[in-house]
């Protein structure tokens, strides 16, 4: 595999991932993917690393928190939830 | 332009998000619970110039950032401490694929041994300036032009920002990686 073609698409990673390129440059490293193993398993990575980021930093607040944001709207402003 | 007689109905659904993104940047809740109370005060007083049909979330996640930032001013006017330089791409990759202790191919089998603390911690390490675009584009889903707005900066500073603090998540979180076992050794 060429190593022009893959240090591109590493440098692109983000972009290409963050889904913020151009459709053509975008292709192109697409293509690169599906014939490149060293890079698919990078960017695959990379991906996974997103996702256990949003699973593992995502906290629900109690529902106490929610009661008082919503007593505290009333409290400030009285039109609130009428 | 919005009515606020629906701001319960159309803004109270994302204050769940908004906590949360507010806990991440704070790290403390009780912080987080006032930052959240301040920036939905200051959205339903606003409501009435929230243009109906654009991206309520970002509008609100602005008022929130704009919230912590003038909260936290001071803090975020100090320099940079910690040093971010010069961390390489695939940073966690390269390490894991690097190391004796993980087999071939279970690069992602050590990201599942990592526990929540252990990501908020690594998350929570990072300086401001890079903690919140990496908060609003992989947790939160924003895309570059709606975090520029959000934070008020040109969208240049929020790549370049983004690239550095996607790069010292990585490197915090091998330094928990080593300091407390890979778990891709199992499959040694």
């Amino acid at each position: 595999m060429s190593r022009r073609r893959c240090e591109d698409a590493v440098a692109n990673l983000y972009l290409y991932l963050d889904d913020e390129m151009g459709w053509a440059h975008r292709s192109a490293i697409s293509w690169h993917l599906r014939r490149c193993e060293g890079c698919t398993s990078r960017f695959h990575f990379e991906e996974y690393l997103r996702v256990v980021l949003r699973e593992r930093v995502q906290e629900e607040p109690r529902q106490e928190v929610l009661d008082r944001l919503r007593a505290f709207l009333e409290e400030h402003e009285p039109g609130f939830g009428q | 332009m919005a009515d606020q007689k629906n701001f319960e109905r159309d803004a109270m659904p994302l204050a769940h998000q908004l906590f949360s993104t507010a806990l991440r940047m704070t790290r403390n809740h009780a912080e987080a619970e006032d930052l959240v109370q301040e920036t939905f005060l200051k959205a339903y007083r606003a409501y009435d110039s929230f243009k109906e049909g654009t991206n309520l979330k970002a509008w609100l996640y602005r008022i929130l950032t704009n919230s912590y930032i003038n909260r936290y001013r001071r803090k975020m006017r100090r320099p940079v401490e910690t040093d971010l330089g010069d961390v390489e791409d695939l940073y966690l990759y390269q390490r894991i694929a690097d190391s004796s202790q993980v087999a071939q191919s279970a690069e992602d089998e050590v990201l599942d041994g990592f526990v929540d603390e252990h990501v908020k911690s690594a998350l929570e390490s990072l300086p401001e300036q890079f903690r919140l675009p990496v908060l609003l584009a992989d947790v939160e889903g924003f895309s570059y032009k709606e975090i520029a707005e959000i934070m008020d900066v040109p969208i240049g500073t929020v790549m370049s920002r983004l690239h550095r603090g996607r790069k010292a998540l990585e490197k915090a979180l091998w330094e928990y990686a080593e300091e407390h076992g890979l778990r891709g050794a199992d499959h040694e």
